[in-house]
């Protein structure tokens, strides 16, 4: 079974404005030599309100697949839609938009602004979009809160432990009420305690509001949130279950 | 090993080519200003000791009565040594190629037949001899031999409508005097310097006859024979001559000049290592960002177990090739800043002290040394910090923590302390300008000043932030927050650019204010003076006022006119006090109490002091005599004239700041019967209240025929004839006001652009949670605005303080001059008004270029 | 030295100019005006006689010593001063009067030492030049006292003259006791004829046999003292004359049996003699003068210098016929060929002054003749000669 085969069974849920839709997506990277494909022919339809996982070594391409599905990277063929709307060939500035109101990252580094507080980092986006006051602020307490953090909300984030670290990224890809979440190895940083108190909050999150959830991950306890796991080896999808 | 240590050591050299070129243009500039200006000045200068070396030959020994003449009697008791010494009897003329404001040169009176001088500018004898007619005219009144080198120079400058036969014309005093040229015939090697030393010879017959110095020399120099001892030499002169007769080392007249010029070349100095500094901060603001930005790698070499000698030789390398690249570009700049700012220095030192030709700027190793030296030392000095800071990264840092963290939040307590410490002490300077030590308290209160700026940098911009971060947040909430974090973040790399920034506004509002302050006191001060309505003065006259003079006999006629009330003849000429030189002049005190001023110091009236004066000896001094030599009224000054040692009583002391080298004043009359001089170096005319100046100044032209080269000008132009004077004072520093300002700007630019590449990754994770380009580029701009804020606001305070210093406390010491401290709010401003915005130009293009990587690429960065 | 052969080329060539200017008014004006030379007093009144005659354009004072030094050696020294009035013609260069400086060159003064060592046959020449001048260089009117700078001629208040001379190489002292109490005068009132017609003349003092004390010191070596015999001439005259004249040759020679002669023949370019001179004067002072025809004068002996490559009689025999006594035959030499004084970079004065020796015989006694021979106008033609002749009238 090809990837584009295994993605089919899936077009049942098309009635339905797809969370995120790849067809015959392609990346590839001009080097030195010899291009280098980091995506071929990958085709996938991610369900409102589903978690994925998208699982391979590394160098397999499922970092490419998320930074694509992130508006971060552009495929080199293929089409794309996020919540029912088109993706390529929008201009970078209506990728921003679609950033701001649409799109929550989760990163293996955390990337936090280490000088900001841990509430100033989850504001950030709303602050980013325009979103300010009281309301903002507001709205992003109550995600810190609900990460365990209300205590440690004006905290520098660079005096955080890495767990709380990415617990506040957490908080902060949710504060815009995304339609779509995408973490990159969000334990990867992380000791095993850690790891699954922000598993747990995030598979918790995203249910609780119905947010659907990309992540990569080579991890298998990260894995077993997802109501799918697919496989990449070499750019391909190589198995869905 | 060792090659691949070097090779990890210049690597971040060559992979940010953008930031090491501006480390290396800051350390360039700096040595460049430090050593051009010292060249520059120093060519000034050494032209005195050229022409002295031109003149003096192979003389060991100068006998002179400075400033009187030597009288030709002295030879008498001189001649009973020629069996143990060649004596060249020697008389000396400025005079001025073609016209009044021609190139001025030296005319020399010697014994032609008998005086090896001539030739010893490097003349070769030719082979054959010359003919006899043109041997003949050299003892003619009208046959001036002219070095080949300055016949050329005076040819190239020659008015287009002038003669190109073989005779000169050239102003001496006030009259024009035609002159055969002669050559002397020189090796092509010594043309320049011979146009440089500017001497030509006349004999020594004619020139006493010619201008009127019959029966007098001006000195005798003195040639050993083989054998002789020097020292036992000049012992046995001076004590067969007797009295005040001087028998020195003919160096030691340049060396008098050279220690006049002293203060000057003492201030460029301390300007020009200002630049220095800024240079400094720019080079370890470079090198910090080296450190934080190697971070991991540094981090993984400490981890693979790095020594922390062999780590710092590595960190050590950059600063190494930084200093010495820096070094010879600086010494190279400097050559070319030398050569281009060698006139306006060559004028300064001209009419402060002088006529001199400006000499030749040349490197000697000495220059290439010092230049290395301060090269490596800026290198060092700004190095020592950051690897500090590299030395403390532990191993394996990086892995848990990519990003330079945030500095503790600990109030600046030492910082804080020593910037007090620093402010009182100039303070303390300024409320005792004259209380201890000598010479160095200007630097010191300078130097606090500074210090204070420096020190306050970083925590005043951890104020201004704080200050500003609710205001920002108003204004602009995204960017404006995303500013004051990342300033907040950044504050001591900032700082440092702050300092930078502030330290170069300081010195240009220092040096501006100074110079203000000199124009609006001396504005005040020749109004209240300069009362007299006309000056007549010897045409030929640019530099020293002592230059040409003019015969008592036209005061009568003058004085005669209707036009004229009254006339005060005032006479110029240098004399030694207790072997310094400084002025001497004499004017009719009497004329001066009834028509003129004289502001004392103490700010009373001075009429009363005038009258005593008269008829007695006494003398009015001026301050910055006073105050070098700590002379007051009812002191007095023993100066040696003609007809003896006689001591003046202090009647006074003047405000004067037409000269720092300070002037002694003393009635006509007595001067006149002690000094036997009736010459006139500048005719005041008081007119009647209805006369103009122009018709005045027409019948002054009148009466003295066009036969006299005199200059008749009116108070006005007097005036303005100050205020250029001035201005060209201070010309030089505006060049280094300038090196400064462009200093402190790469300064700016260098770190914005730093902190832009070390923020790339972050960059990318703001653009993907969200942030347009604009928002990034815009909190850049806000983090230069309020970087430069900092900076200006800060170097305000600083510059004040500093102008506080320079015009209380170094001028004072340096000059000797009391000023209004005045601060030109124009310029500072528009200055201040010019670096926010170039500060913010600076930080457009890096902020433009990191908003423009796409997200994903910036965030895979290191 | 080159700064220095600038200067003295400057002074030199000046010298001659001047000297041409000099003669050639001199000899405009020949004999007709009134001059300073004619007043007698001024030649027979001493000590002034001794001293400078500022109204005479040309005068020299001139020493020529034999001298032995402790080993026996032989050293020849000549000390010469020449003064150039400048005003005594009417002002030749520049003005003069009220106003004028010090330093106005009325006189020039010109000087040649040169030392001849006949052991060694070295033979060295120094010259200095001056110009009248507040006390660096001067001639005193009083009595004898000439100098520049501390080259002097002066008589001492013991009545001994007193010269210095030399460079850094060399530098001589001497001390010279007058053999009588007043020079010999050749004419009446030190009346010198200086053409047949005695047109041209000048005044001639001499003293021939000086007993002469003294040092030589030369660097690197010991300090040599010196004992012989000296003549001393000084000669005065307004530059005037013969301008046919183109050298002469000079001999001042004392025989051993005291009596001194000296004798002098102007040349003009074809060599042929214009004037002779001779007088014998003996221990007493009694003068014997010699005409023309009462003269042979024979050059036995050729030297030709390899450096002017002038051709001069360095031996000769002379025959002279005085009245009244039997003839007096002397023949002599140089003490060694090499005594010429070159000065072609400068004034091209080329000239041989040197020690000579030989025999006097006289009606069968033979006698020792020792002396100084002067030969000029020998080197080179054109220019030179005028001013040679110019630097040398009158001898």
């Amino acid at each position: 079974m090809t990837a584009a085969e295994a993605a089919a069974p899936e077009s049942a849920a098309a009635s339905v404005a797809a969370a995120a839709r790849l067809e015959g997506i392609f990346k590839t990277y001009p080097a030195a030599g010899e291009d280098v494909h980091a995506l071929r022919d990958v085709s996938l339809t991610v369900a409102p309100g589903e978690i994925v996982a998208l699982l391979g070594r590394s160098g397999s391409g499922k970092t490419t697949l998320l930074n694509i599905l992130g508006t971060l990277d552009r495929p080199t063929a293929g089409s794309l839609s996020i919540a029912g709307q088109r993706v390529d060939g929008l201009a970078e500035r209506e990728l921003l938009k679609l950033r701001r109101e649409s799109l929550g990252f989760v990163f293996q580094f955390f990337h936090l602004l280490p000088y900001l507080s841990a509430l100033e980092n989850t504001v950030l986006p709303l602050w980013l979009a325009g979103v300010q006051g009281p309301a903002a602020m507001l709205r992003a307490r109550s995600l810190l809160a609900a990460v365990g953090l209300a205590d440690k909300a004006n905290r520098p984030a660079g005096r955080l432990s890495g767990g709380e670290m990415q617990r506040v990224a957490v908080a902060r890809a949710l504060v815009n009420s995304p339609a779509l979440v995408l973490a990159d190895e969000p334990t990867g940083n992380l000791d095993q305690a850690n790891a699954e108190t922000v598993l747990d909050l995030l598979r918790g999150l995203v249910r609780e509001r119905g947010v659907t959830l990309v992540l990569a991950t080579h991890s298998d306890a990260a894995a077993r949130i997802a109501d799918r796991r697919i496989r990449l080896v070499d750019g391909r999808i190589t198995g869905i279950d | 090993m060792f090659e691949q240590v070097v090779a990890l050591g210049l690597r971040p050299l060559r992979r940010h080519l953008g930031r090491t070129f501006v480390t290396l243009v800051g350390v360039a500039a700096g040595v460049a200003v430090s050593i051009g200006i010292d060249l520059a000045a120093h060519a000034s200068i050494r032209s005195f000791s050229e022409s002295a070396r031109a003149v003096s030959g192979r003389a060991a020994l100068r006998v002179h009565h400075r400033p009187l003449a030597l009288p030709e009697s002295s030879l008498m008791r001189l001649a009973l040594f020629q069996d143990r010494a060649a004596l060249h009897p020697t008389l000396e003329v400025v005079a001025r190629a073609h016209a009044s404001n021609g190139t001025a040169f030296t005319i020399l009176g010697v014994d032609l037949l008998t005086d090896p001088r001539y030739a010893a500018t490097g003349a070769a004898a030719p082979d054959a001899p010359p003919d006899l007619e043109s041997v003949r005219s050299i003892f003619d009144s009208g046959t001036l031999l002219v070095p080949e080198g300055l016949a050329e120079r005076l040819r190239n400058a020659s008015p287009p409508g002038a003669a190109r036969d073989d005779s000169l014309s050239v102003i001496v005093g006030t009259r024009r005097y035609r002159f055969r040229l002669a050559l002397v015939p020189e090796r092509a090697a010594d043309r320049k310097l011979t146009a440089a030393a500017a001497v030509a010879f006349l004999d020594i017959a004619p020139f006493q006859e010619r201008f009127g110095r019959q029966g007098e020399l001006d000195w005798v120099d003195v040639e050993p024979k083989p054998g002789v001892d020097r020292e036992q030499l000049r012992s046995q002169l001076a004590a067969a001559l007797g009295g005040d007769i001087r028998v020195e080392p003919p160096e030691e007249r340049a060396l008098q000049m050279e220690r006049m010029l002293d203060s000057y070349r003492r201030n460029l100095r301390a300007l020009t290592l200002v630049s220095l500094i800024v240079g400094v901060l720019l080079a370890y603001n470079a090198l910090l960002s080296s450190v934080l930005q190697r971070r991991g790698e540094i981090s993984l070499l400490r981890a693979l177990g790095i020594s922390g000698p062999l780590l710092a030789f590595l960190l050590g390398l950059e600063a190494l090739v930084i200093g010495l690249a820096g070094g010879v570009a600086g010494v190279l700049l400097g050559l070319v800043l030398a050569r281009g700012s060698l006139g306006v220095v060559s004028r300064t030192v001209s009419e402060l002290y002088g006529r001199i030709a400006p000499g030749a700027v040349t490197l000697t190793l000495e220059h290439w040394i010092v230049g290395l030296c301060l090269g490596l030392g800026a290198a060092v000095l700004a190095a020592a910090g950051p690897l500090r800071e590299a030395m403390r990264i532990r191993p394996l840092e990086f892995l848990r923590d990519e990003h330079p963290g945030a500095p503790p939040e600990r109030p600046p307590w030492g910082r804080l302390i020593a910037a007090a410490l620093a402010a009182a002490l100039a303070l303390y300077l300024l409320w005792r300008p004259d209380g201890w030590g000598t010479g160095a308290r200007g630097y010191i209160g300078a130097a606090a000043a500074l210090l204070m700026g420096s020190l306050l940098a970083g925590p005043f911009f951890t104020f201004l932030t704080r200050l500003l971060a609710p205001i920002f947040a108003r204004i602009s909430p995204p960017a404006g927050r995303l500013a004051i974090a990342t300033a907040m973040a950044a504050r001591r790399r900032l700082g440092v650019s702050v300092a930078a920034l502030l330290l170069a506004y300081a010195i240009v509002w220092g040096m501006a204010s100074l110079v203000e302050s000199f124009r609006v006191t001396v504005d005040t001060w020749a109004g209240a003076t300069l009362r007299a309505d006309l000056w007549v003065t010897p045409q030929s006259r640019a530099g020293s006022p002592t230059e040409g003079t003019m015969p008592a006999a036209w005061r009568a006629p003058l004085a005669a006119l209707p036009e004229v009330l009254d006339v005060d003849a005032f006479r110029v000429r240098e004399t030694l006090l207790d072997g310094e030189i400084c002025f001497l002049g004499a004017g009719e005190t009497r004329v001066l109490a009834k028509h003129g001023y004289l502001p004392l110091v103490d700010g009373s009236d001075p009429r009363p002091h005038l009258a005593r004066t008269a008829g007695g000896r006494n003398a009015f001094i001026s301050e910055p005599l006073a105050r070098r030599r700590h002379l007051a009224s009812g002191d007095s000054v023993a100066l040696d004239t003609p007809t003896g040692r006689h001591r003046y009583a202090i009647i006074a002391v003047y405000r004067d700041y037409a000269s720092d080298r300070g002037y002694i004043v003393l009635d006509r009359e007595t001067y006149l019967a002690d000094f036997r001089d009736s010459l006139v170096s500048t005719y005041a005319l008081y007119l009647r209240p209805d006369v103009t100046p122009e018709r005045a100044s027409a019948a002054v032209s009148a009466l003295l025929g066009p036969e006299e080269f005199v200059r008749v000008t009116d108070t006005k132009t007097i005036r303005q004839e100050v205020r250029r004077v001035l201005h060209n004072t201070f010309a030089v520093t505006d060049a280094l006001e300038l090196v400064a300002v462009i200093v402190a700007l790469l300064s700016v630019l260098g770190t914005l652009a730093a902190l832009v590449l070390e923020r790339t990754r972050e960059i990318g994770v703001l653009r993907a949670i969200g942030a347009s380009q604009g928002q990034i580029t815009k909190a850049l701009l806000l983090e230069g605005a309020l970087l430069a804020a900092a900076g200006l606001l800060l170097g305000a305070l600083t510059g004040a303080l500093l102008s506080a210093v320079l015009v209380h406390v170094l001028n004072r010491e340096s000059f000797g001059w009391t000023l209004t401290l005045a601060t030109p709010w124009r310029r500072t401003l528009l200055l201040a008004a010019f670096l926010f915005v170039a500060a913010l130009l600076a930080a457009v293009p890096p902020a433009r270029r990191a908003a423009s990587i796409p997200p994903r690429e910036a965030m895979s960065r290191a | 030295m080159r700064r220095n052969a600038v200067a003295r080329l400057v002074a030199l060539a000046l010298l001659g100019a001047v000297l041409s200017v000099v003669t050639s008014k001199a000899t405009e004006r020949g004999a007709t005006t009134p001059r300073a030379l004619d007043r007698d007093e001024d030649a027979t009144t001493f000590p002034r006689a001794w001293g400078s005659h500022p109204g005479a354009a040309l005068e020299w004072w001139y020493v020529t010593a034999i001298l032995r030094d402790e080993s026996g050696r032989t050293h020849g020294i000549q000390w010469t001063l020449f003064r150039v009035g400048l005003d005594a013609t009417g002002g030749a260069v520049g003005s003069s009067g009220a106003g004028a400086s010090a330093w106005r060159a009325r006189d020039l003064y010109f000087a040649h030492v040169a030392w001849g060592d006949s052991a060694k046959r070295a033979f060295t020449v120094t010259e200095r030049i001056g110009r009248s001048s507040p006390a660096l260089a001067g001639a005193d009117t009083a009595d004898l006292h000439v100098w520049i700078g501390d080259w002097f001629l002066r008589r001492e208040v013991d009545g001994r003259f007193h010269l210095r001379g030399g460079d850094d190489g060399a530098a001589v002292e001497l001390l010279l006791e007058p053999s009588r109490s007043r020079p010999v005068a050749w004419g009446p009132a030190y009346r010198s004829s200086k053409s047949p017609d005695s047109r041209f003349y000048s005044r001639y003092q001499s003293d021939p046999a000086m007993k002469a004390a003294g040092t030589l010191v030369k660097a690197g070596e010991p300090t040599r003292k010196l004992r012989g015999t000296a003549w001393f001439d000084h000669e005065w005259s307004d530059g005037a004359y013969d301008s046919a004249v183109v050298g002469w040759d000079w001999l001042g020679a004392r025989l051993g049996d005291g009596r001194a002669v000296m004798l002098y023949r102007l040349r003009d370019s074809r060599g042929m003699s214009r004037h002779f001179f001779g007088g014998i004067v003996d221990r007493y002072g009694r003068l014997v003068v010699l005409g023309p025809d009462q003269a042979r004068l024979s050059p036995l002996r050729f030297w030709t210098s390899p450096r002017s490559g002038a051709r001069y009689p360095v031996a000769w025999r002379i025959l002279l016929e005085p009245e009244g006594a039997a003839p007096l035959t002397l023949d002599f030499e140089a003490a060694f060929d090499a005594q010429e004084l070159v000065t072609e970079r400068s004034t091209r004065v080329t000239y041989w002054e040197g020690m000579v020796g030989g025999t006097a015989e006289q009606g069968g006694a033979r006698t020792r003749l020792e002396g100084y021979l002067e030969l000029t106008g020998y080197a080179g033609g054109g220019v030179p000669g005028r001013i040679s002749t110019g630097a040398r009238t009158g001898r």
